[in-house]
């Protein structure tokens, strides 16, 4: 295997990692200065939260897609496992931790601009929130958010030095007990995330609980990442250490997965929509209410086309996934949708957001939040290959990519 | 039994030959008096036992009505609908194997995809039985319920999720059924071919439809088999989300969840796949089928019972956890309904299924517990009853707690609720040991092209080896 990573070299991961630091250090001081002005304040709190939403979601996709690659024995998640690794490790997850103060400030704060239940007058006329306070206030949450946090951050160094360890001592051993760490790392982190998904998204639907809730927002994610990490192999396949990967074989897994996801992802969504639109309670089907009024329709309903049928039908044809550089668009289309998912998600909950127009703020607050991510990105993915070298799947990727 | 490297274990063990093959799957029908020995003769003569008190219940049902059941306001849906979705699910595993896995291609189905599949029709057979029944006179439900315009202008309510129930349960029969029939007739060929008795040649001859293997015959069939994999991958899905939809779209407490459809299609696959375990464990020993289903597939089904069973539990610890965060008087009053062992009647009906179906599976993290006999049976027993469970404490318990406490009214089944049931599992057990006697258990051409294939990586692994080392040693 070449160790040149020519790929690495064209995406000088140095020069991108601290011009992409820089620009988000400098967004994001002017973010927190809006925060500060009583005027952009609750609009600036509002789009750093979706933006925080987006990006972390994508770095919780990638943590637990890594965790789903040790889980099982495909060689196809060998070529993109490093993505992950990097877009969802300990230094990443670090990040999104200390990016939540703002949001841990605003609870603490007393104040409703983001969660109706942070206000403590609210709580004391409404007898559902009173009977949530122990998940539900800002001690609670600030525990559950640290807590599982610290849980994910170590499972996720952890891991990450286990595959590092192996491409220098070559202990096959290093691959038997991830596969031990990885099945019972997805179950906590399954378990975790679905507590805290609830106090940091759902709850901002102030009575709203949705028992599927959890496991959309995961696969959600799960899925922006995977989107994320097929575009980028696909994008230098022609280089190494891709270009010796790269087969129709492992674009066909990758597409496949792709389009598993798609569909997945959609049956939980329409699931969850015709099983509250029946049941047609008013605590349930307010959600779907919110989001059903001013033209925030329009983003709920193009969701059906953009983010199910278009991916579908291209991920259907086998001629897409033979071909990365087909591949490669259908991954850059289902990214910029989970983008407007995300939008269409968390936005509507506030009541000042009646339409789904963009303010400068949610631009600046995803340009900030993005630029970080991809500076910690190309913080981490520079420090190993690209491709886990001694790992045993990559010697079957190998085989079929030379089959 | 010794503990071995699960990845050290071949998909087929021993030194098989083409004729090795045909002898050890192909013969089990051909040669009857095999057959007639205690170990056929005992469980298939129990199960018919069975059969003849599902006669019996079935004829007084159809002469007394529903009321023999326990059934009653507002627990109008009981073992009948416990009973219908259990069974639906025990089949999902068989369309699993033989749709997604082939999808996936993944060798380890060919072992064990024709015995699931002829599990999924005859478990979809038992499930059929009970909403047929439910309508008390099923000759007079088919007029109302046949969905055609008539005169009175009275139309099926298509918004209903029993409707759709009929739908998705017919297509899901028929394709499995098709995709069964499709995949034996290679092998009804071979039997055909290797018969010496007479009658049978003819009627396998019948059975494969002019098979004669020919080039053409086999394009049309991969292309037939592929289609129907195609056709069926859905129908996993769909129907038991159909079936979960039954309650979900309702606004009972403990039925309004919405996280049910991939929690059903989960606890489905997990049933399916512990119940496929407890009967090959028995028939791969009575008939010498041990080298063709080896403990790496025991070892793949007990990991996917696992995988699956975690989900069950997640879909629990959801309906507990939301069940509490909602803050509405009625879930909490559901989950005291259930879980409360002092003072609620049911509670044990709870508390059993967790431990049947959380506690008791985790055996299976451990690599050993997958490769002994005893594990696996005590595990899939357990799932098996707990999944039972389960849809007991979903279905009737939850119509028993109401909105309206002056209706809530206990529930409780009669012997006929249990004849019925036992009659089914009595069925479906005689069903799968004549299936067993006159049909190949395991698809003999699937075997024989997988060991060409075993055979073929084995010899481009040995060329490799002498390439390295230049032939020295």
């Amino acid at each position: 295997m070449s160790e040149t990573h020519e790929a690495r070299k064209i995406l000088d991961l140095g020069r991108m990692q601290w011009g992409m630091l820089v620009v988000g250090v400098v967004l994001l001081v002017v973010s927190f200065a809006l925060m500060m002005v009583g005027d952009s304040s609750r609009g600036m709190l509002q789009s750093y939260l979706w933006a925080w939403e987006f990006w972390g979601g994508l770095t919780f996709g990638c943590f637990v897609m890594t965790l789903l690659h040790h889980s099982l024995k495909g060689a196809w998640g060998t070529s993109v496992m490093r993505i992950w690794e990097a877009g969802g490790g300990a230094v990443a997850l670090g990040a999104f931790l200390l990016l939540f103060v703002p949001i841990l400030w605003t609870m603490f704060s007393g104040t409703s601009i983001l969660y109706a239940w942070a206000d403590p007058k609210i709580v004391l006329g409404d007898p559902i929130l009173q009977h949530r306070q122990p998940l539900l206030s800002p001690v609670g949450a600030a525990v559950t958010t640290l807590i599982v946090f610290g849980f994910w951050i170590w499972l996720a160094n952890k891991l990450r030095s286990s595959t590092v360890r192996q491409d220098t001592s070559l202990d096959a051993m290093e691959e038997k007990r991830r596969f031990t760490w990885g099945p019972v790392g997805l179950v906590f982190f399954i378990l975790s995330g679905t507590v805290a998904f609830t106090i940091w998204i759902m709850s901002l639907d102030i009575h709203w609980t949705s028992t599927m809730y959890a496991p959309w927002f995961i696969v959600g994610h799960a899925f922006a990442a995977l989107s994320l990490a097929v575009f980028i192999v696909c994008r230098f396949s022609t280089l190494e250490p891709y270009a010796g990967i790269m087969s129709p074989k492992l674009t066909l897994d990758l597409g496949n997965m792709m389009l598993t996801l798609t569909m997945f992802f959609t049956y939980l969504s329409f699931s969850q929509y015709l099983i509250i639109w029946s049941g047609n309670m008013p605590e349930y089907a307010q959600y779907y209410r919110t989001r059903a009024e001013g033209g925030w329709i329009w983003i709920g309903l193009s969701m059906i086309a953009l983010q199910f049928f278009m991916p579908l039908l291209m991920l259907v044809n086998p001629t897409t996934k033979r071909y990365p550089k087909n591949l490669m668009f259908v991954a850059a289309w289902v990214f910029i949708v989970r983008i407007i998912d995300s939008y269409w998600i968390v936005l509507p909950a506030f009541p000042n957001r009646l339409h789904p127009t963009p303010l400068g703020t949610d631009v600046l607050a995803f340009c900030a939040l993005g630029a970080i991510w991809f500076a910690v990105f190309a913080s981490q993915i520079k420090k190993a290959p690209l491709l886990p070298v001694y790992d045993q799947r990559l010697k079957e990727a190998l085989h079929h990519s030379h089959a | 039994m010794a503990y071995q490297d699960i990845d050290k274990v071949p998909l087929i063990e021993g030194d098989q030959t083409f004729s090795s093959i045909d002898r050890i799957i192909a013969d089990v029908p051909l040669q009857q008096k095999r057959h007639n020995k205690k170990s056929w003769l005992a469980p298939t003569g129990v199960a018919f036992i069975f059969v003849n008190i599902l006669m019996v219940t079935v004829g007084w049902l159809l002469y007394q009505g529903i009321g023999i059941w326990g059934n009653n306001i507002p627990t109008a849906w009981a073992f009948d609908i416990v009973n219908f979705v259990w069974w639906i699910g025990i089949g999902h595993a068989g369309t699993l194997i033989s749709a997604i896995l082939l999808l996936m291609r993944q060798q380890w189905r060919n072992s064990i995809n024709r015995f699931s599949e002829a599990m999924t029709i005859f478990a979809v057979m038992c499930a059929g039985m009970f909403p047929l029944l439910h309508t008390g006179r099923p000759w007079v439900a088919f007029y109302w319920l046949f969905p055609f315009p008539n005169i009175l202008g009275i139309w099926p309510q298509f918004k209903s999720p029993l409707m759709w129930d009929v739908f998705a349960v017919s297509t899901y029969f028929t394709v499995s059924l098709v995709f069964w029939y499709i995949g034996l007739i290679p092998d009804f060929a071979t039997l055909r071919d290797r018969a010496t008795n007479v009658p049978a040649k003819y009627v396998y001859a019948f059975l494969s439809l002019g098979w004669r293997g020919s080039a053409k015959h086999w394009h049309r069939y991969e292309q037939a088999y592929l289609l129907l994999a195609g056709l069926s991958t859905p129908l996993v899905l769909s129907v038991h989300s159909i079936v979960s939809f039954d309650f979900a779209v309702s606004v009972i407490p403990g039925w309004n969840t919405s996280v049910f459809p991939p929690y059903f299609v989960a606890g489905a696959v997990y049933a399916g796949f512990a119940m496929v375990i407890l009967l090959m464990i028995p028939v791969r020993k009575m008939y010498g089928l041990e080298e063709i289903v080896t403990m790496k597939h025991f070892d793949w089904m007990a990991k996917i019972t696992l995988a699956t069973g975690l989900i069950v539990a997640y879909g629990y610890s959801l309906e507990v956890f939301y069940g509490w965060y909602s803050g509405s008087k009625m879930e909490h009053s559901l989950l005291v309904w259930r879980m409360d062992f002092l003072h609620q009647p049911y509670s044990w009906a709870y508390w059993s299924l967790i431990l049947c179906n959380v506690l008791i599976p985790q055996m299976f993290w451990s690599a050993k517990a997958r490769q002994s006999w005893p594990c696996l049976i005590i595990v899939c027993v357990s799932v098996n009853i707990g999944m039972w469970l389960e849809r007991f404490v979903i279905i009737p318990m939850s119509l028993m707690n109401t909105y309206l406490p002056s209706s809530n009214r206990m529930y409780y089944p009669t012997i006929w609720d249990f004849s019925m049931f036992f009659g089914t599992v009595g069925f479906f057990i005689f069903m799968m040991f004549l299936f067993i006697r006159f049909v190949p258990a395991i698809n003999v051409f699937e075997i024989k092209d997988l060991l060409h294939k075993l055979h073929r990586e084995k010899a481009s692994k040995t060329e490799e080896a002498v390439a390295t080392t230049g032939g020295k040693h």
